[in-house]
């Protein structure tokens, strides 16, 4: 199992978002860390195949990004989503599930399996409209595991979730890091530094860090000062 | 084994956790669901109001008929109708982007370009059938050649389309539909007061031709370029800037 970047980029008329990026990627949780407009969501969405990208290319075991069996094997939450405001979660799921190629049947027994797994069981047939924020976010975690994905690719999964939740997902996730490739991005160092075997720090559009967390942080003692390090003028600014 | 054996053992020894499971269900090969599955599922996503206006149409024109209004008013108000049902199309296959669901759906395996092609299937088919409904209806009764009939009825439906399908595949957000909205109501008023049969407005005798031409050979341009784009939004860097 091999996700396979190799110098990925793109360019907005004289922006570069993300600037020849070559990474290969084996099962196991990767955190993308970075800056808001570092290029992490750029660099996501080419991975998922939405955008276009400028030059180079996106592989999974030799399929392209492009292709129905590279998506087939393609978990995705985007940062921003939203629903049919008549949608109920079970609904929602069960939509997602026709999308990702799921039979009917199996649609309704993978919702509700995972409803159960992020605690949503309760409101399955509450329209998504009254949910919490932390609720939706729930939710599209749920919806990224339909398929049973061995890429899963999370752009700011735990915004809105509270710290109780935020633990539950950091579970959930290490589990789910054990037989696939996870790659989430955040700029919360906390968020990835007990989970991620790997993480990648992005600034300018280029990985600037890549390695496992005692290996980055060396002599700055902790992620999250190596973070500052890194960002700590551009936070302030913002 | 002994069947007593066999149950008292399971008694006295729990059974192990099973190893591996989760590797086990990963590479585990459900059914998958074919393309024609897909497409009937998108079938029961199409909003409710769509059939129901088709059925109203309908419905409306074989009550006209009943009460033997002027056939050739019957055709001009169908006609002048018509491009709302463009209107209520194209609300329908532009909700990914009106209720922010894109980019969730570009990500599946059915992508957002298959999405489109099978909404505009059956939005097609609707309207299609609506449209053969109304023309076997009304085509027998006006006494006009098929030809003819169809230019007469449908050359508004076809403005409409060509303009809604351009809006959609050049703007952005919620303002296109509004723009589909102006060019519904747009074709609507000049079907009502130009092409209207009490000849208010002089009009060259192979206009509605031309028209009709125009229109078919632009909406059908234009929809090849809605179903093929979706592939690069210009995603914009809002987001992360």
């Amino acid at each position: 199992m091999e996700l396979v970047i190799d110098r990925l980029t793109k360019q907005y008329k004289n922006k570069i978002a993300v600037d020849r990026v070559s990474l290969s990627l084996k099962q196991g949780i990767y955190g993308l860390l970075g800056a808001n407009g570092a290029g992490k969501t750029t660099l996501m969405r080419m991975m998922c195949g939405l955008l276009t990208p400028t030059g180079g290319e996106v592989k999974f075991n030799g399929i392209d990004v492009k292709q129905e069996d590279y998506r087939d094997a393609l978990g995705y939450m985007p940062q921003h989503f939203g629903y049919y405001p008549d949608f109920t979660a079970m609904g929602f799921l069960c939509y997602m599930a026709s999308l990702k190629g799921l039979t009917k049947h199996r649609a309704k027994e993978k919702s509700a399996e995972l409803l159960e797994l992020v605690n949503l069981t309760d409101v399955a047939k509450k329209k998504i409209k009254t949910f919490s924020g932390g609720m939706k976010q729930r939710l599209g975690i749920a919806q990224s595991l339909l398929n049973n994905p061995k890429i899963l690719i999370l752009d700011e999964p735990t915004a809105g979730l509270d710290p109780k939740e935020r633990i539950k997902f950091r579970n959930l996730l290490s589990q789910l890091g054990k037989n696939r490739i996870v790659l989430l991005s955040t700029h919360i160092v906390s968020d990835i530094e007990d989970i991620a075997d790997v993480v990648l720090i992005m600034k300018d559009g280029q990985i600037i860090e890549n390695g496992k967390v005692d290996e980055i942080v060396s002599d700055r003692k902790s992620l999250e000062k190596l973070y500052m390090h890194h960002f700590g003028e551009e936070e302030e600014n913002a | 084994m002994n069947e007593k054996l066999e149950k008292a053992l399971k008694g006295a020894f729990d059974a192990p956790p099973p190893k591996r499971k989760a590797e086990f269900l990963l590479s585990f090969e459900y059914p998958a669901a074919s393309r024609g599955d897909f497409f009937m599922a998108q079938l029961g996503y199409i909003r409710k109001r769509v059939w129901v206006m088709s059925a109203l149409m309908v419905a409306a024109v074989m009550v006209a008929l009943h009460y033997q209004g002027d056939i050739n008013v019957i055709v001009w108000v169908c006609a002048s109708f018509l491009p709302f049902f463009v209107l209520l199309g194209i609300t329908e296959l532009a909700k990914s982007m009106s209720y922010n669901m894109a980019e969730l759906e570009m990500s599946c395996r059915y992508s957002l370009s298959d999405i489109t092609l099978a909404r505009l299937g059956i939005i097609g088919a609707v309207n299609g059938l609506t449209c053969i409904i109304l023309t076997a209806v009304l085509s027998r009764v006006s006494g006009m050649g098929l030809f003819t009939f169809t230019v007469q009825m449908f050359t508004p439906y076809l403005m409409a389309c060509c303009f809604s399908l351009f809006s959609l595949n050049r703007f952005r957000g919620k303002e296109r539909l509004y723009i589909c909205g102006g060019a519904s109501c747009f074709v609507s008023v000049i079907s009502m007061v130009v092409f209207n049969p009490f000849n208010i407005v002089p009009l060259h005798e192979n206009l509605l031709f031309w028209l009709f031409w125009l229109s078919l050979a632009w909406t059908m341009a234009e929809a090849i370029k809605f179903i093929i784009k979706p592939e690069d939004y210009p995603w914009n860097l809002s987001l992360t800037a």
